[in-house]
């Protein structure tokens, strides 16, 4: 009875931190923003909240508030640093955090019509920005209407990064209510959902219409004089890509614009300049929150540091005077670290890529006998035959990963055995035999000589100036001392990432090495960019894709026939209606890609490892790791938390 | 004496206005610009969707289509005009402000670390002469050539880790994390003087040596002259005759490397500063090139090159002050 009596109690204890009267939930909040409540400078939890929050299950355990985490990052970008993937990212849907499909996000749901062209989004009544402005469809209709079909702010007509080439003048929206915007494409867009958690997706609720139209000619004849005002602003086109970070500027200026409203779990509060720090704390009113009501994120603060140096910021982890690091290099020392009792844990990741790198022939290179070689499926097939690929694995990849070409993992629905696992063999005397049938005579030092006379040479152009970079010119030395056993000289060159940009622009490179995305899940079809010629890094036919993007500045090629029908095919995948037909689809594509061979792979990447410090709570233990993942984004930070 | 300094001054215009035009064109040779960096940077992280309508809208919004000697010509309009020195398309921020944010922490690194010098090579350099091969000599002497052959980044990585392995944490940056964006205080002042121990003696240590070895041979060369026995002659006291004589002859050439002496410590600079992560010019100088955004990059180079040119010119005056055999035509 005693026993019966306090339970009694406990519930009754419970009650007014729970569920409440009328029906509506409490929330809970940072101890933090209850002072700013009190002290009359913040609305209560409950009006800050939209009326249905987004519910967050937390990873490990329901986490506390409070705490500064402080993020290590290299150069002077705090959002390509790294900032971007913890302190950002939220678009109308995000990935579930096993990467098993799109999930409502900043929209509560939506409808898809059946021909899967029109697609109705239902957003949270109630949802503000972070300045405490309602987000409705205005600002999306603002983005649509105001942005992306504005002759000036998109001079050649509509262009975004989730909205298809073909047809895109024809795209509309309407807005239904304050809460519903619809979406009409001229074509089917089956992938449009899986688009929305990525960074294609980024730009629909990027733009508050309060705080943006000041700058816009529509909305603010006096304009001009806010151009006078504004450093680096020429006119209101400038003015407005540069207070909006957006459409064509940097979407990560925003770190350098504290004014701007934003749906993030932290907003900027100082902006990196004189000092090595920058600062951030939580948005009030974020619409998150976790399974018991407590408004997320956990953590309040966020301290952006700035290091010139991997070295250092790797130092600093170990220090513990930060708590997290986005790409870490240097496994041996962290592990090291570990061991010797640093304040450290440690992360895996499954690698979301198809293999650690692809290797591209330039399809359209300038010389036009090399280009016809290039083309020819005998040289490339002779190549890869002639890549000791177990011996990279071991030099490079410290026996990480086993021999495959680029393609879709075993796990994905899309896997392709023969894409994986064709022209995998290390034999010289078969490499020989098809590089006879491309080039058969040999010049005294025993290289093979091209159809003009001229020694069969290329070069190998590998950039390496970034830290993911870092292992591409081993590998490129491997490759030219295995294609040099055949007959085939390869001169290699590492560059700078930029130096290579510029290259791929004019149409300046011969071969080169990149990375090898689109491996897990549906990725392949997102990530197209080694199954399909056309993409950005399609480096292959590098000038095919500026043709198709109508580029100005670079060189443009007009691919051949079959090229653009198989571009016309790819297309259709997306328009597919449901998964299993665009599986099916994208199946007939990756066949294309098994028959043509487009590039050369190494082998599948090896388990990543994330170091953080051990006071971060609700890290995963495991997570699929991406660019189409959202990196860090997977992992939900705003339900991480610093434990006491 | 005014047409020498009137010519001097004549000659640092001059210098700062070719450094300014080599700097400018010298930023712009490498291929791309800072959207191709910006396009890279974007890449890097796995964008696979760059528009190139996107890319050539932004070149002509910051104007990297123009001729560079167009850039050139509206980069020096607008500092002789206006003051201002443009904007950084890294930072989005006016380039002055970032300047004018780093320098003070940059000069007040470099001037501690020429005093460093001074005060540590001065006495030494002294001292080596009179006891010239005396075990202390060689002592200085070993000392000072270990400091003039170990690298600035490597002896900061040996500090580093020293201070990491048996001081519990490494000495990194120039303030403790509680102190970085407070307000200044005592306390403050204290943590930075704390933190700047490391930097400057990595930074004085290569150019010590070599002071004291320049110290070291002018006092030797004095110290045979006939004067110097005549005074000792009179009765003179040993140490009154030294510091009174020789050592101020000897000092002619300490004077006049505060010209040179000005530029090397800014360059070491650099290099320390990534390694150790402070707050200076030199880390953004550094980026800025490396990102090719010109104003940042060309505004530092400028600054800090008429400041090297006014260092130099105050060493000149400095010597004829101190040396009337030194003609002024």
């Amino acid at each position: 009875m005693r026993k019966l009596c306090l339970y009694l109690f406990a519930i009754l204890l419970l009650i007014p931190f729970g569920k409440t009267v009328n029906g509506q939930e409490t929330y809970h909040e940072s101890p933090m923003l209850t002072a700013l409540v009190e002290a009359g400078e913040l609305p209560p939890v409950g009006e800050r909240l939209p009326t249905n929050p987004r519910v967050v299950e937390p990873f490990k355990e329901v986490g506390e508030y409070g705490d500064a985490m402080r993020m290590g990052f290299v150069g002077n970008n705090p959002g390509w640093g790294g900032l971007w993937y913890v302190t950002g990212w939220e678009n109308l849907a995000s990935w579930a955090p096993d990467f098993s499909g799109a999930v409502p996000n900043i929209a509560e749901s939506w409808e898809v019509s059946d021909d899967v062209r029109e697609y109705t989004f239902h957003l949270r009544e109630g949802m503000k920005w972070s300045d405490g402005a309602p987000f409705t469809a205005d600002d999306i209709m603002f983005y649509i209407e105001d942005i992306l079909f504005n002759v000036e702010l998109s001079p050649a007509g509509p262009s975004a990064d989730w909205l298809p080439r073909e047809g895109a003048a024809e795209f509309r929206a309407e807005k239904i209510d304050d809460y519903t915007v619809k979406f009409i494409f001229a074509n089917p867009y089956g992938t449009f959902l899986y688009t929305l958690p990525q960074w294609n997706g980024r730009h629909i609720t990027w733009f508050p219409k309060h705080y943006l139209s000041q700058f816009h000619a529509d909305y603010n004849p006096n304009v001009a004089e806010l151009v006078a005002e504004t450093e680096g602003a020429e006119d209101w086109v400038s003015l407005f890509n540069i207070k909006a970070s957006g459409p064509t500027e940097d979407t990560n200026n925003y770190f350098n614009n504290l004014e701007r409203p934003l749906l993030f779990p932290w907003v900027p509060t100082s902006v990196l300049g004189g000092s090595t720090e920058m600062n951030m704390v939580r948005n009030p009113y974020y619409f998150k929150v976790d399974t018991e009501g407590n408004q997320l994120p956990y953590i309040d603060e966020v301290i952006g540091v700035s290091y010139q140096d991997d070295e250092a910021r790797n130092l600093a982890l170990a220090n513990g005077d930060i708590d997290y690091i986005k790409d870490a290099t240097g496994r041996e020392f962290f592990f090291d670290a570990l061991d010797s009792g640093a304040p450290l844990a440690m992360s895996f990741w499954n690698d979301e890529a198809g293999n650690t790198n692809s290797i591209h022939f330039n399809f359209n290179t300038q010389d036009a006998v090399l280009a016809g070689i290039f083309q020819d499926l005998n040289f490339r097939v002779g190549l890869s035959h002639a890549i000791n690929r177990e011996e990279i694995i071991e030099i490079v990849h410290q026996g990480q990963g086993i021999p495959a070409q680029v393609s879709p993992l075993e796990t994905s629905p899309l896997y392709n055995e023969r894409l994986a696992s064709q022209y995998l063999e290390f034999n010289i005397d078969l490499a020989n035999e098809y590089l006879d049938k491309v080039a058969p005579d040999r010049d005294s030092d025993g290289y093979r000589l091209r159809s003009d006379g001229e020694r069969l040479s290329f070069v190998l152009s590998v950039p390496n100036s970034e830290a993911w970079q870092a292992n591409w010119v081993s590998v490129g030395e491997l490759l030219v001392g295995y294609w040099e056993k055949v007959g085939v000289e390869a001169l290699l060159d590492a560059v700078s990432a930029d130096v290579m940009t510029e290259r791929r622009e004019q149409n300046n490179f011969e071969a080169t090495i990149f990375t090898g995305e689109g491996g897990a899940g549906l990725t392949p079809i997102l990530q197209p960019r080694y199954y399909v010629p056309g993409e950005y890094d399609s480096l292959f036919g590098v000038s095919w894709y500026y043709w198709w993007a109508g580029a100005q500045d670079a060189v443009t090629i007009e691919p051949p026939q079959d090229i653009k029908d198989l571009r016309v095919q790819f297309e259709q995948v997306g328009q597919q209606p449901t998964q299993e037909a665009q599986v099916a689809a994208m199946t007939e594509i990756l066949n294309v890609a098994a028959d043509k061979f487009w590039v050369i792979g190494i082998s599948r990447p090896g388990n990543g490892f994330q170091p953080y410090n051990i006071r971060i709570g609700n890290f995963p233990d495991q997570w699929i790791h991406g660019w189409g993942e959202g990196v860090e984004k997977i992992t939900y930070p705003e339900q991480w938390y610093l434990k006491q | 004496m005014l047409k020498y300094l009137a010519r001097r001054l004549i000659f640092m215009i001059l210098t700062v206005w070719i450094i300014t035009v080599i700097a400018f064109v010298v930023i712009q040779i490498p291929p791309g610009d800072y959207v191709t960096n910006m396009v890279t940077e974007m890449m890097s992280q796995g964008s696979d969707r760059i528009d190139p309508v996107v890319v050539d809208q932004l070149r002509d919004q910051y104007g990297l289509n123009d001729p560079v000697y167009v850039q050139y010509y509206k980069w020096m309009k607008n500092i002789v005009t206006e003051g201002n020195f443009g904007y950084s398309l890294t930072f989005r921020r006016d380039a002055r402000v970032l300047i004018i944010e780093r320098l003070p922490m940059t000069f007040l690194l470099t001037s501690s670390s020429v005093l460093f010098v001074w005060f540590v090579s001065l006495p030494i350099g002294v001292f080596s002469a009179v006891k010239q091969y005396s075990i202390w000599d060689y002592l200085a002497t070993f000392i000072g050539f270990i400091g003039v052959a170990t690298p600035n980044f490597l002896f900061a990585l040996i500090l580093m880790y020293l201070s990491y392995r048996y001081g519990g944490r490494a000495l990194i940056g120039l303030f403790s994390s509680e102190y970085v964006n407070a307000p200044w205080s005592w306390a403050r002042v204290a943590d930075l003087l704390k933190h700047m121990i490391i930097p400057v003696i990595i930074i004085g240590t290569s150019y010590t040596a070599g002071l004291i070895r320049t110290m070291r041979a002018n006092l030797l060369d004095e110290l045979k002259r006939p004067y110097v026995d005549a005074a000792r002659a009179k009765g003179l006291s040993e140490t009154r005759l030294i510091w009174k004589y020789p050592v101020r002859y000897a000092l002619n050439p300490f004077v006049s490397t505060i010209g040179w002496a000005l530029p090397g410590l800014v360059a070491g600079e650099v290099i320390v500063s990534i390694v150790l992560n402070l707050p200076t010019s030199g880390p953004v100088l550094f980026e800025a090139l490396k990102e090719q955004d010109m104003y940042v990059a060309a505004g530092f180079i400028l600054v800090l090159s008429t400041l090297t040119v006014i260092g130099t010119f105050i060493s000149d005056v400095l010597l004829v002050i101190l040396d009337p055999r030194i003609r002024l035509e």
